[in-house]
């Protein structure tokens, strides 16, 4: 007996200690994580004498099937707040950044964004990676009165939930889905008369509101419809069937709505049926991951929707040396880009107005002469508009040799 | 239409190695690994860590495969056989049905150790037959797949000889039999017991090797995996080796060839498939009816 209740005390043990070394969900770090970086702008803050600390959040996902772009953001938004604390601050008041991990769960993103809010007293926070999780935590963003800024989440309704009410508070600096669709549609309609459209869209909620923007945006802009229309869930090994059909149909552009571990399976399933179809995608496709699960077989015909790219313009390509400099690697340029804009937004609304959260929602949404490393507007929002990226400065994208560059 | 079966017996074949863990240990012990599919996620990166750094020292391919082979055979059987120690015999007598719960845990445990290790992201697992596709007719297949074809016969045909021709095969048989005449012979039940976990492991480990590259890699590959397979082997018969390997065909096809219709409700169709064979036939395809006396 006595040999089995060592053996039950073992397993408990093991147990408490897998928790215990499970990963850092919570970690409430600034900069302790940032990719062995030691400078932490929280210490530095607080060891300012005199100098007031006002804190900004992050809620985003770094762990979970989106946790490269939460991880991207998490290194952007870092080093916007190192910037701005190392350029003085905002009357002497220094940022500190507050991280949490939402763990792609919309139940996680609601606890940790009304912790942010609660706890820790934000002034504006940044977030989240997914649109679920967007649709969850916007409530409490905008009951509490806290700005937040979307770096990631592309679902259209989510900045329009509130527009009807007096003040919104959700902002957006990632290109929302509809603007994708409109860019999307705007390229293979207009500029290359294509008529036969195949869609090629996941089952969760993203490809599902994929699919009704691009059905709607056809149908209201250009009286089209789509020539076949099919689907694969999250996890897929292949997509060969769907593939087959869209041959079948004879579509000419098949636009992909789906993220990047089913675009390299997508991408895997076109070579296998030696049939390359013309490729639209979001922006999910412009993922780093992409390319290192398929390799070459990314440029072949494949075009997607970006805010951003490395060769645009001087500043970005300089905004990425920086990072690099500051990282070893930009592990996802366009959501660093993305990332870093949202923070210095916030950043430099508190330097306009002060640290109250009303007054930084106003002078987020009055914000002129910008100067953002995206393709983002210098007026990026008004009263009206609260998407940062609309289908006038998102463009469509190619990878060239393994690199995404402007066509 | 024949790609979509070509696919999906390649598909099934995984399935039915897989499957065959849950057999091997039901039958012996009336108990099953439920974390089979995060046995075979460990496997994959396992095998994914220990290739690359193989042939990345310059070793032969062939050689630094079969060795990436031993080797995840290896770990994955001690952990099995650390699981059946660890986590399913001292809580046999505890709560007769502890050990379900208790596999889970190990399972969520080894899922979240590989995340802390592999990290969170989805890793490429570049195929070693590289991704060069041989063309017959109107089907593309992989290398890779040829190699995932070929492994799952020779992996099943070696498992069925070991089961049904060499002594200690036997002794599993027997002990799956009636345990206590098969102690009263000689054997160990309780060491057969240890056998089968470990043997069920390592299947899952060189599952996870054979799919790494067709899959993606990631800490979370191993939870669909493991309820297709044991889907599989519910439909096949948990108590039929054959009727396992057909029964994992059987899911692969339907599925690919229900994806030609409607690729929506692809996962629905595993698992309707499930229901029919149930209702009509309790015991699975192949499984042997057993009257129980109690």
């Amino acid at each position: 007996m006595s040999k089995a209740k060592w053996w039950v005390s073992l397993t408990m043990a093991l147990t408490l200690g897998a928790a215990g070394c499970g990963p850092q969900l919570d970690q409430q770090s600034s900069g302790g994580q940032t990719g062995g970086q030691p400078a932490s702008s929280g210490a530095a803050a607080n060891a300012t004498s005199g100098g007031e600390v006002f804190n900004v959040g992050l809620a985003i996902s770094l762990s979970g099937g989106t946790a490269k772009f939460g991880e991207a953001v998490k290194r952007a938004a870092q080093m916007a707040v190192d910037d701005f604390n190392e350029a003085g601050g905002a009357d002497g008041k220094k940022a500190k950044l507050i991280v949490y991990d939402d763990e792609a769960k919309p139940e996680k993103s609601v606890e940790i964004v009304q912790r942010l809010i609660q706890q820790d007293k934000v002034v504006a926070f940044v977030g989240p990676a997914n649109s679920g999780n967007a649709k969850a935590q916007i409530k409490f963003a905008q009951e509490a009165g806290i700005p937040e800024i979307i770096p990631v989440a592309t679902g259209t309704a989510i900045t329009e939930t509130y527009e009807k009410e007096d003040k919104n508070y959700i902002f957006r600096v990632a290109p929302y889905d509809k603007g994708q669709v409109e860019t999307i549609l705007k390229w293979v309609v207009s500029d290359k008369k294509l008529t036969k459209i195949g869609l090629l869209h996941d089952t969760t909620g993203y490809g599902q509101g994929g699919r009704a923007d691009v059905e709607a945006v056809l149908k209201e802009q250009y009286n089209m419809s789509l020539t076949a229309v099919e689907s694969f869930q999250v996890n897929d090994t292949n997509m060969e069937a769907q593939l087959a059909k869209m041959r079948d149909a004879q579509v000419e552009v098949v636009i992909f709505y789906g993220l990047a571990p089913e675009a390299a399976q997508y991408l895997k399933s076109r070579q296998k049926l030696d049939y390359y179809p013309l490729t639209v995608a979001s922006w999910a496709m412009g993922d780093p991951t992409v390319k290192e699960l398929v390799g070459d077989l990314v440029n072949k015909d494949v075009y997607m929707v970006q805010s951003f790219t490395i060769d645009q313009s001087e500043e970005s390509r300089a905004f990425h040396e920086k990072v690099v400099a500051r990282f070893g690697d930009d592990i996802f340029p366009i959501a660093s880009a993305q990332g870093y804009d949202c923070m210095q937004l916030i950043l430099e609304a508190v330097k306009k107005a002060g640290t109250d959260p009303k007054a930084i929602r106003d002078a987020i949404e009055n914000m002129d002469s910008f100067k953002g490393v995206t393709a983002i507007g210098e007026r990026p929002f008004t009263k009206e508009k609260h998407e940062g990226l609309t289908s006038a400065n998102m463009f469509l994208a190619t990878y060239k040799d393994g690199a995404i560059v402007k066509p | 239409m024949l790609q979509a079966i070509v696919s999906g017996l390649i598909l099934g074949s995984i399935y039915a190695i897989i499957a065959q863990g849950y057999y091997i240990t039901y039958v012996t012990t009336r108990t099953m690994n439920f974390g089979q599919g995060d046995f075979l996620m460990l496997g994959a990166l396992l095998g994914l860590t220990s290739l690359g750094a193989m042939t990345s020292s310059g070793m032969n391919l062939i050689v630094s495969i079969l060795f990436t082979l031993m080797i995840v055979a290896a770990a994955m059987g001690l952990l099995g056989w650390g699981l059946e120690r660890g986590a399913i015999r001292p809580l046999s007598h505890l709560l007769s049905v502890g050990w379900i719960l208790s596999t889970v845990a190990v399972s969520l445990m080894i899922r979240n150790i590989a995340m802390l290790i592999w990290g969170r992201n989805v890793i490429p697992f570049p195929s070693p037959f590289g991704s060069e596709v041989y063309r017959f007719g109107t089907v593309g297949i992989t290398k890779h797949e040829l190699f995932v074809a070929v492994g799952a016969i020779i992996i099943m045909a070696c498992l069925f000889f070991f089961l049904n021709k060499s002594l200690l095969g036997k002794a599993l048989a027997a002990v799956a039999y009636n345990s206590e005449a098969a102690s009263l012979m000689g054997i160990n039940p309780k060491r057969m017991a240890v056998l089968a976990f470990a043997l069920s492991s390592a299947l899952a480990g060189i599952g996870g090797i054979l799919v790494g590259p067709i899959t993606n890699t990631a800490f979370f590959m191993g939870a669909n995996l493991g309820l297709k397979a044991f889907a599989a082997a519910i439909i096949g018969g948990l108590t039929n080796p054959l009727g396992i390997l057909i029964g994992g065909l059987l899911l692969g096809v339907i599925e690919q060839v229900f994806s030609l219709y409607s690729s929506a409700y692809k996962d629905a169709s595993a698992f309707l498939l499930i229901l029919i064979v149930l209702i009509f036939l309790p015991q699975g395809l192949l499984g042997k009816k057993i009257k129980e006396k109690f």
